[in-house]
């Protein structure tokens, strides 16, 4: 069997429109992931047991289990429990749920990164601590951890393929229903692996820029 | 809705041949990406670009597409060239690439952390290459290489889930047919889910006990000491 | 991540305990005349696996095939909007159970364990299960022999998949089973794996395998067919009878007018007798 291109010029509108699926699903779930991320950072420190438990729980299943089982799950299991979603809010919300356990760990990073003198210094002008949070505290977070959470996107880009499992129509789903209807898959397979490729090199760059620019914002 | 510990019960020998399969597909993934990462990390370090060059390439094409995609091509775009592939080869071989790929970033950042002067010194006290990696930069490279191997085996052991669409029967497969024959009973998806979290929960609990047990950089007497037993 | 025995047993406990709280919170009470809420909401929704050549799959970015355009008849005689979800094999009946949608329209075969789960509609169609090979392949000589065999197959509970499993265990019984069966999500995963090699034979209902072979010619020839031929149907959850029925009242049309004939002969290059009986196994949701 030799590679016949003409099955990808086809295929390429259909696979590029499947491409902004990825794209878009990508970016709301790293949005809600931070979000989530945030959410736990604050949770751990709080005064509830049960809350700090329930987070030390879901941190535990969220990175001791497969991806491709959580998505399963929140889109074939919740809905046994009344919560039905549809197929791409539970997409965005497994990816989001699975990426917020990882960027929550980015944050405590970046929190240990600031000086305690900072913190210390706003205390003594008498600022609340949910305003030290708000001004000074997020605002230096957010810039630190912008370069492993642009690594968490071109994460977020990859594991959103394995959304094809509940049969979201994003770029891998497309690359198996042009197989499903020509029945030759080498080539559409390269050439999905290169859409991939693009996008997350190109974020790669990316974040090597921010990295370094990252280095040079001193606290 | 009952939740009842029978259907699990039931299908616990399909569960069993299921996470068999999972633990060797890593295991035997697991040593062989680490025998290759490190050829590919000392690669990526080298100063000839004709050795640098390929593993970038390599190290970028691995971490620049998903999984399961590389799975997909591994097995359906290999025989189509005339390469023979069976799932068993093609999903060990998957999941070796992808791992050494990850473990040689680990094994590079902690071949970087071992303080230059201390291969400079070994190297001018009339030590080989070779040498110098297997008693300088080795053992001192255990301590920081470990936590995040650690991790990658366990993502390694998520990633096999994936393995289940080009037929491997491992555990997320034998999970698919029990979800098939007992009609998609809530129990199969919390049967799954804990059997992967206990075998991720060991693995982790296994490494942080060895990481104990690993001693990071020398001290400069024991360097000197060291330096002092070289034939010259 | 570290980790001590404390923390670890900790965790198990928490993750138990969430994971068994989770599953026993009661479901949400099913509706009692489909049909009219769905006229009501002004749309329905439908589950399929397009990726079952010539049956239902993609072309051009649309659903098409058999199902397809029996579905849309009935879609128009009702008058209400179609929204269709296409799904993996493996996510189509729990799907339905689930409540992604209101019915299933995809080749399902009438099987006795389905049955018993889900209200079949009026059969769609009728087909053999059958064994496809390599053209020329010595291998694989009869269907009463499978020894030193790989099968490929859908992933259960695929109908031939289901059926294969019987079959095979009769044949293990006499010495004569497959030696492995690769299972997979779609049909085209089998097929191509079919053509590179790293499968000795597939097993499937005749049109699909006669689809495969209009899409490769001269690279497959057909085993042989075994067991007695099977229904093929679409269901609805066992509760919405009344939406089976509605289905059931158009497909009576469409068999009657001569239809669904005509959309055989164009899909599967021959008509079929649907039956108005007796297409169910004895235990099944009537």
């Amino acid at each position: 069997m030799t590679l016949e291109w003409k099955y990808v010029t086809q295929a390429l509108p259909f696979l590029w429109e499947g491409t902004l699926v990825t794209v878009a699903a990508s970016v709301l779930a790293l949005v809600l992931g931070l979000l989530v991320g945030i959410f736990v950072v604050l949770g751990r420190r709080s005064r509830f047991k049960v809350l700090r438990g329930l987070i030390i729980a879901y941190m535990s299943v969220v990175r001791g289990t497969p991806l491709f089982i959580q998505i399963l799950i929140v889109y074939y299991a919740l809905p046994a429990l009344g919560l039905d979603i549809p197929r791409f809010e539970a997409g965005v919300i497994a990816l989001s749920l699975n990426s917020g356990a990882y960027i929550s760990e980015m944050i405590r990073g970046g929190l240990m990164a600031i000086p305690k003198g900072q913190l210390d210094a706003a205390k003594a002008c008498g600022m609340r601590s949910s305003l030290i949070w708000r001004r000074i505290t997020l605002p230096q977070v957010l810039v630190l951890i912008l370069p492993p959470l642009t690594m968490e996107f071109t994460g977020l880009l990859k594991s959103s393929a394995l959304l094809s499992v509940i049969g979201l129509v994003e770029l891998t789903r497309r690359a198996q229903q042009v197989i499903g209807e020509t029945l030759r898959s080498p080539e559409v397979w390269l050439t999905t692996a290169a859409l991939y490729f693009v996008m997350c090199f190109a974020l790669g760059a990316v974040t090597r820029r921010l990295e370094k620019s990252a280095a040079a914002y001193r606290l | 809705m009952d939740f009842s510990l029978s259907i699990i019960v039931e299908a616990w020998p399909t569960f069993e041949a299921g996470l068999i399969t999972t633990v060797i597909f890593c295991s035997v993934a697991g040593v062989l990406g680490l025998v290759l990462a490190v050829p590919i990390a000392l690669a990526q370090l080298s100063r000839s670009w004709s050795w640098r060059v390929p593993a970038q390439v390599l190290v970028e094409i691995v971490r620049d597409t998903p999984f399961l995609v590389q799975v997909f091509v591994i097995y359906f775009v290999f025989p189509a060239t005339g390469v023979p592939m069976s799932s068993t080869v093609a999903g060990i071989l998957a999941l070796t690439i992808h791992g050494a790929v990850y473990f040689s970033e680990s094994i590079r950042g902690a071949i970087l952390s071992v303080p230059r002067g201390q291969v400079d010194a070994a190297r001018a006290a009339g030590m080989s290459y070779p040498l110098t990696l297997r008693r300088i930069v080795f053992p001192q490279m255990m301590g920081y290489v470990l936590p995040p191997i650690g991790n990658q085996i366990v993502g390694l052991i998520k990633d096999s889930a994936v393995l289940s669409i080009i037929s491997v029967p491992e555990l997320s497969m034998a999970f698919q047919n029990v979800l098939g024959t007992t009609f998609a009973a809530p129990e199969a998806f919390v049967a799954v889910a804990v059997l992967y979290w206990l075998l991720t929960s060991a693995v982790t609990l296994a490494m942080s006990r060895l990481e104990r047990l690993t001693p990071t950089h020398r001290s400069t007497e024991e360097m000197t000491s060291l330096l002092a037993k070289v034939d010259r | 991540m570290k980790m001590n025995w404390n923390g670890f047993r900790t965790t198990v406990a928490a993750v138990l305990a969430v994971a068994i709280l989770g599953v026993t919170v009661a479901p949400k009470p099913a509706s009692a005349d489909a049909l009219d809420d769905l006229k009501k909401r002004g749309k329905v929704v439908v589950g399929t696996e397009a990726a079952y050549y010539p049956f239902e799959f993609i072309e051009n970015g649309k659903i098409v095939g058999y199902d397809e355009d029996v579905l849309n008849a009935i879609i128009k005689s009702w008058g209400i909007k179609l929204e269709q979800i296409d799904l993996p094999f493996a996510g189509i009946l729990p799907g339905l159970l689930q409540k992604k949608f209101d019915f299933v329209a995809t080749a399902l075969l009438v099987n006795p364990e389905r049955a018993k789960r889900y209200a079949f509609t009026l059969p769609v169609a009728q087909t053999k299960v059958g064994f496809l090979k390599r053209k020329g392949d010595p291998k694989m000589k009869s269907v009463d022999d499978l020894s030193g065999l790989t099968i490929g197959s859908g992933t259960p509970p695929a109908g031939p998949t289901v059926i294969f499993m019987h079959y095979n265990d009769e044949l293990k019984a006499k010495g004569k089973g497959a030696k492995e069966q690769k299972m997979f999500s779609s049909s085209a995963d089998y097929i191509l794996a079919l053509a590179n090699g790293q499968i000795d034979a597939m097993v499937d209902s005749t049109p699909v395998m006669l689809g495969a072979m209009k899409k490769y010619p001269d690279k497959f020839e057909v085993v042989g067919t075994f067991g007695e031929p099977f229904w093929v149907g679409w269901v609805t959850r066992p509760e919405d009878l009344g939406l089976r029925d509605a289905i059931n009242v158009e497909i009576r049309k469409l068999r009657d007018s001569g239809e669904l004939g005509t959309l055989q002969k164009k899909w599967f290059g021959e008509a079929m007798t649907i039956p108005d009986s007796g297409y169910l196994p004895p235990d099944a949701i009537k």
